[in-house]
């Protein structure tokens, strides 16, 4: 018998009463998951770790909670890190729960190949896990809300395909799948990042390196700047305009970053809104710096330190001998700025072809005045970033070391030497300084 | 039904009938359009299925609506926009989840969260073993009884378990055309295993009548495999509301399903056995 039968009002009825409810349930249940996203308090700064490049979410590169070596130093331990061939760029190490997290040395020249993405106890340097990729960037350690372990993201920059943001579970305890098939926690990309883009060398890489800001990261997928879940990699919103690609400062639930027309623009870390703080600067802005009391601004040769309002409380420009180095990424705290500025027209001889030499100098957060100049150290150029604590200023050297200067006075405390290869920038955490340099991941300790 | 007799011919040394010259009343051959009139007709006269499996599809687009906001992360179903066609029929009837949560994002999930990935999972699972039973039962007048419903439920999830880990490859397409000839081959002799479940066959038995029932219909089941799959796949592919479209394709396969077993399975027939 061939069934046959219409639908009754009650069917009728209860199925529209059916999908009302799942309609309903569903906006609740987004509702619910986003306000608690919202009010996840980000994770108090950590006094022992390093996660990101520049430290922290503003960069001040500043770890006050440490206790560096600044009688000399010896080598705690040390781990072969993979390199891609050709290398010329070299991002610094993160720490983070006692796990030091490095990108092997890279090329920028488009040779394939990928670097190593390591990571390693930060007592004794035991290998915890590791795998291939091509990491482009320093890695930021961001909170994971769904997960017992935090995220560890880098940021991949293929020529051709879409960049992508690739997070990782943090190593050790539950996580092991790092020494697996090397199967990341999530990808994420965009559908339309910006191909009209310029972008500034920060601290090793060619490519900003993504910042965790709570359980946030915020990247750039080339000149698209991109606000991600730590934990779900959803990007949560994206810039509607291509950006020059520098490293973001966030504080405060706020992204600074350079604009379309060399001013400064600001960015709620939540909605993804943003307002101008500085329309325009005289010459193009490459570096931002958010400490609690001024957002330094920094470009070729200059300095300019901006209140609350965005109004210029102070500027300083380097200018000697002609030459013009970048004066960031800088290096914030204690009341101090470590900057770098042209070496004396002396000391580059004057001959127009000779490579700028630049010098680590200290100036006054408060007013921007010269405190001392490091003549004895000449200055790495790409791999500039210096890494500040207590009574230490840790910056790569122009011929391939690590000079640890003293904040009081600029004078050489020690010097690291590892080899052939140049050192990227450091890491302070506790009484250790990280590095890589000469292929391998460096810990490092006072006598 | 009158085809009870007619299958005699076809059988087989394990008892089933192969239903090789099936035919309907009026004596027309089984052919994929016929079982597409057929469905459709059974359809027509019985909306509450239609509206029982778009309601699945419903549920489905909502569970995929709220993951794309919770912090795990998923994966989504890219469709058509990966540049490619896909026949994307489930031998269960079910529609593509918009996304789903790859294995490498379940290491390290705290227990809460893993609880509740779950229980989304299971509601998608069995909204649409609901509904599949209610179909079938429906237009088949059988009994939906709970052993009726855990056999089918457990088929379904086995089916979705077997879809979810099978592997894939990219190869050459004479290297690849024996292997869809070989999935077609299997799965248009599977087509009639959910309606068999529902009318009350164990499931090795399900299995076994199901290839017996296929049994010279190759052409016209793999056609509606084909014509399922393919439909499935585009509106599945649908920026907004894909599994609630492609869940119209999904009650489109039930009706087919189920025309094909009444005209080539006999009335009943659990107890064949």
């Amino acid at each position: 018998m061939v069934p046959d039968g219409s639908l009754s009002r009650r069917q009728l009825l209860a199925s529209g009463a059916g999908a009302g409810a799942l309609l309903s349930g569903g906006a609740l249940a987004r509702r619910y998951l986003r306000t608690a996203a919202a009010d996840a308090s980000p994770d108090a700064d950590e006094p022992s770790a390093w996660p990101m490049a520049a430290r922290d979410p503003g960069a001040t590169a500043y770890a006050p909670e440490a206790d560096p070596p600044t009688d000399g130093v010896r080598v705690r331990w040390r781990c072969g890190i993979r390199s891609g061939p050709d290398p010329d760029q070299r991002p610094g190490p993160v720490v983070t729960d006692g796990i030091v997290y490095a990108v092997g040395p890279f090329g920028s020249s488009g040779v394939p190949g990928s670097p190593g993405l390591l990571a390693v106890s930060a007592s004794d340097g035991e290998v915890l896990a590791h795998v291939r990729r091509p990491a482009r960037t320093a890695p930021a350690v961001a909170p994971a809300r769904a997960y017992r372990g935090r995220t560890v993201a880098t940021l991949e920059t293929p020529t051709f395909d879409p960049h992508r943001l690739v997070g990782f579970p943090s190593a050790g305890g539950e996580s092991s799948d790092w020494f697996g098939g090397g199967e990341p926690r999530w990808t994420a990309s965009v559908d339309a990042d910006a191909d009209s883009y310029s972008r500034t060398h920060f601290g090793g890489s060619t490519a900003p390196p993504p910042v965790a800001a709570g359980d946030t990261l915020v990247t750039y997928f080339r000149g698209t700047l991109a606000a991600v879940d730590g934990s779900s990699g959803t990007v949560r919103w994206t810039s509607d305009e291509g950006l020059p690609a520098t490293r973001p400062a966030v504080r405060d639930g706020t992204a600074y970053v350079v604009g379309p027309e060399d001013g400064v623009r600001a960015y709620d870390l939540v909605t993804g809104d943003h307002a101008t703080v500085r329309e325009r600067f005289p010459e193009s802005p490459m570096y931002l710096t958010a400490a609690p009391d001024h957002l330094f601004v920094s470009g070729q040769g200059w300095i300019r330190a901006l209140d609350a309002d965005g109004e210029v409380d102070w500027e300083t420009t380097f200018e000697d001998g002609g030459e013009s180095v970048p004066a960031g990424p800088l290096a914030v705290g204690d009341g101090t700025v470590y900057a770098r500025r042209p070496a004396p027209s002396s000391v580059g001889g004057g001959e127009p072809e000779a490579e700028p030499t630049a010098r680590v100098c200290a100036l006054d957060a408060a007013d921007g005045s010269v405190q001392w100049v490091a003549e004895a150290v000449a200055v790495a150029s790409g791999l500039f970033l210096p890494a500040a604590a207590d009574g230490l200023v840790a910056v790569p050297t122009a011929d391939g070391a690590l000079a640890g200067l003293d904040t009081a006075d600029g004078s050489v405390l020690w010097r690291f030497d590892p080899g052939a290869e140049p050192c990227s920038p450091a890491a302070i955490v506790g009484d250790a300084v990280y590095v890589v340099g000469n292929a391998h991941l460096y810990a490092l300790e006072e006598p | 039904m009158s085809d009870g007799a007619e299958t005699k011919t076809g059988e087989t040394d394990g008892g089933y009938p192969t239903a090789a010259d099936a035919r309907r009343p009026d004596g027309a051959p089984l052919t994929g359009t016929g079982l597409f009139r057929d469905g459709l007709a059974l359809l027509r006269r019985n909306p509450s299925v239609v509206l029982a499996v778009v309601l699945a599809g419903l549920t489905v687009a909502v569970v995929d609506w709220v993951r794309l906001a919770d912090p795990i992360p998923v994966a989504a179903f890219e469709g058509i926009t990966t540049g490619r066609l896909t026949v994307h029929y489930g031998v269960m009837v079910s529609v593509p989840a918009g996304v789903t949560t790859t294995p490498s994002a379940l290491a390290g999930l705290q227990p809460g969260w893993l609880v509740w990935l779950g229980a989304l999972e299971l509601l998608r699972t069995a909204v649409f073993v609901g509904a599949g039973v209610y179909a079938f039962a429906t237009l088949l007048d059988a009994e939906p009884t709970p052993a009726v419903a855990s056999r089918y439920g457990l088929v379904f999830a086995a089916d979705g378990l077997l879809r979810a880990f099978a592997p894939s490859a990219d190869v050459p397409l004479l290297v690849g055309i024996p292997f869809v000839a070989l999935y077609l081959y299997v799965v248009a002799h599977l087509v009639a295993l959910p309606a068999l479940l529902v009318e009350g066959w164990s499931i090795l038995d399900a299995i076994g009548r199901s290839w017996r029932l296929a049994t010279g219909h190759g052409w016209a089941l793999g056609g509606v495999v084909v014509l399922i799959g393919l439909a499935t796949f585009l509106s599945a592919s649908a920026p907004v509301g894909g599994p609630v479209l492609a869940s119209v394709v999904a009650a489109v396969q039930v009706g087919a399903v189920a025309a094909f077993v009444r005209r080539a399975g006999g009335p009943d027939s659990a107890t064949e056995t």
